[in-house]
């Protein structure tokens, strides 16, 4: 260990460079990262993670980087600061003449051949639902009491060690695949199902003349849970389709003024509402004339609630054959995540794009460092004919 | 933290052993000399080659990291960096990568080298 610091040299001051005890033995790395990064990790220490397959990738609390290795020419010496028995360890000038007598000595621990440099990337849902659509939650799972084996199941801690993401990304891509926490491990729920528990609340709530924006919790799950439906899964129903409000303290307090903890009251979102008996209609027929869709649908809906088509943007496309409208699926949830493959999918369906149309299709796009404009330069052709008519989308 | 401010010192080129040094250990001499003559102008004499050049600030700071085979499970508390990866979970040997500290500047050779004469 050397015992004097290349920074802290004076004018006309010289020390002797050395290769350090270990110099050919260390594997020291250089890591490029922001003051943001860095602080980060001086505080709270951040992950590496990448199996013996991928890409090696570093997680922040928040953000995920791939690693990069940016080679250099040049020979890089890495200068540990003097070991703490060196002179210049309490921060004192060097002068021209060394107290001891010794010479003044820095070392060299390492030598570089380049650093590694972080670039953003976007987290990847893709395996986190591979891996949670291996055992389904179903109509099955419900009714057994307790699952036998726990292959194929997975706890928080086991999707963070297998995926590549950062706990702030895991739990976005949990919440976006609707997932839910049942005895530990983060399960997706049958689509079907869903569906079927989402369409007994509404009955339910008809038949009792519950309102939609007031549903209380335990009136709901004992409704359900005669029907042989777990508490959690009805729960989890409602925080998927709407959102717990604040009503629970008037609703909670008791007529003997003591305050119930158990009363939560529900308010489900009415575009999810909307969705479900869209989502019935356009199952039972592919095709509809829109105004039959739009009657039809409305008819459906429980009083109150109002539709509107614009709430099935990204899961329709409305097309003009003669003097009528027609609609039909095509939701963006079934379409590729990667950009490229994206535009492939939506120009294959349809040549033409007129931005409003297009727009719910790309919207969700995300590409490190990429604005939807530089996509859309990057994968479309745009023409306007005139000012007057909107810009129509080719494939470029 | 723990961590200290490291430095570097770059140059164009590669560092060569002398065919009459190469049998002795790498740490029994010195790489050369390093002077600094004015407040911005620093001189690293290697051999009979003098190279001129100056502090710089880096773009963005560097951590030192340095890799450690650890064969007991990880504290991640400890650790300020920890590199996991898919071993099986009965052998628990894991690498371990550990930020030791950080460079924010650097003593950069960039010109030709010149070459001493000594008499």
């Amino acid at each position: 260990m050397g015992n004097a610091s290349i920074l802290e040299l004076n004018v006309d001051s010289s020390l002797e460079v050395y290769y350090g005890e270990t110099f050919g033995s260390e594997d020291l790395k250089l890591l490029e990262v922001d003051e943001p990064i860095l602080q980060e990790i001086l505080d709270r220490g951040v992950v590496i993670r990448g199996g013996l397959n991928d890409e090696a990738v570093l997680c922040t609390s928040s953000r995920t980087y791939a690693i990069k290795f940016v080679m250099s020419s040049n020979t890089i010496l890495i200068m540990p600061p003097p070991s703490s028995h060196g002179s210049s360890a309490s921060g004192e000038e060097l002068d021209t003449k060394s107290e001891t007598g010794g010479k003044r000595t820095a070392s060299a621990m390492a030598a570089a051949t380049g650093h590694l440099e972080l670039v953003e990337v976007a987290p990847n849902f893709e395996k986190l639902k591979s891996l949670l659509s291996e055992r389904l939650y179903g109509e099955d799972t419900d009714s057994m009491d307790v699952e036998e084996s726990t292959s194929g199941l997975y706890t928080w801690d086991d999707l963070l060690e297998k995926l590549q993401l950062s706990e702030k990304e895991l739990q976005e891509g949990l919440k976006s695949l609707a997932a839910v926490q049942v005895g530990g491990f983060w399960r997706l729920v049958d689509k079907k199902y869903m569906h079927c528990v989402f369409e007994l609340i509404l009955l339910n709530a008809m038949q009792h003349d519950w309102s939609l924006q007031g549903l209380k919790e335990k009136e709901v799950v004992s409704a359900l849970m005669a029907d042989g439906y777990s508490a959690q899964i009805v729960i989890h129903c409602l925080a998927t389709y709407g959102q717990r409000v604040s009503l629970a303290f008037e609703a909670g307090i008791a007529s003997n003024g003591s305050y119930d903890l158990d009363s939560h009251v529900w308010e489900l979102n009415e575009r999810h509402v909307c969705l479900h008996y869209a989502n019935q209609l356009l199952s039972s027929a592919s095709r509809w004339r829109v105004d039959d869709f739009v009657d039809a649908w409305q008819q459906n809906l429980p009083s109150g609630v109002q539709a509107s088509l614009d709430m099935l943007k990204g899961k329709i496309l409305i097309e003009k054959l003669g003097s009528d409208s027609w609609l039909y699926p095509f939701s963006v949830a079934n379409l590729p995540s990667n950009p490229a493959e994206r535009f492939a999918a939506l120009f294959r369906e349809r040549p033409r794009w007129e931005w409003e149309d297009l727009e719910p299709y790309i919207s969700d796009l995300r590409a490190p460092g990429k604005s939807v404009d530089a996509l859309l330069l990057k994968y479309t052709r745009r023409t306007q004919p005139t000012a007057e008519t909107p810009p129509i989308f080719t494939a470029r | 933290s723990e961590c200290r401010e490291w430095a570097l010192l770059e140059l164009q080129g590669v560092l060569e052993i002398q065919p009459s040094a190469q049998h002795l250990p790498l740490n029994a001499f010195s790489i050369g000399s390093l002077c600094r003559s004015q407040q911005e102008k620093y001189y690293f004499t290697i051999g009979y080659h003098e190279l001129e050049g100056k502090k710089v600030s880096l773009k963005k700071p560097m951590l030192v990291l340095q890799k450690v085979l650890r064969e007991d499970p990880i504290d991640v508390e400890s650790s300020p960096v920890v590199l996991s990866t898919q071993y099986p979970t009965q052998v628990q040997k894991t690498s371990e990568l550990k930020a030791i500290g950080i460079i924010r500047h650097k003593i950069l050779f960039k010109t030709r080298p010149k070459a001493l004469i000594s008499k």
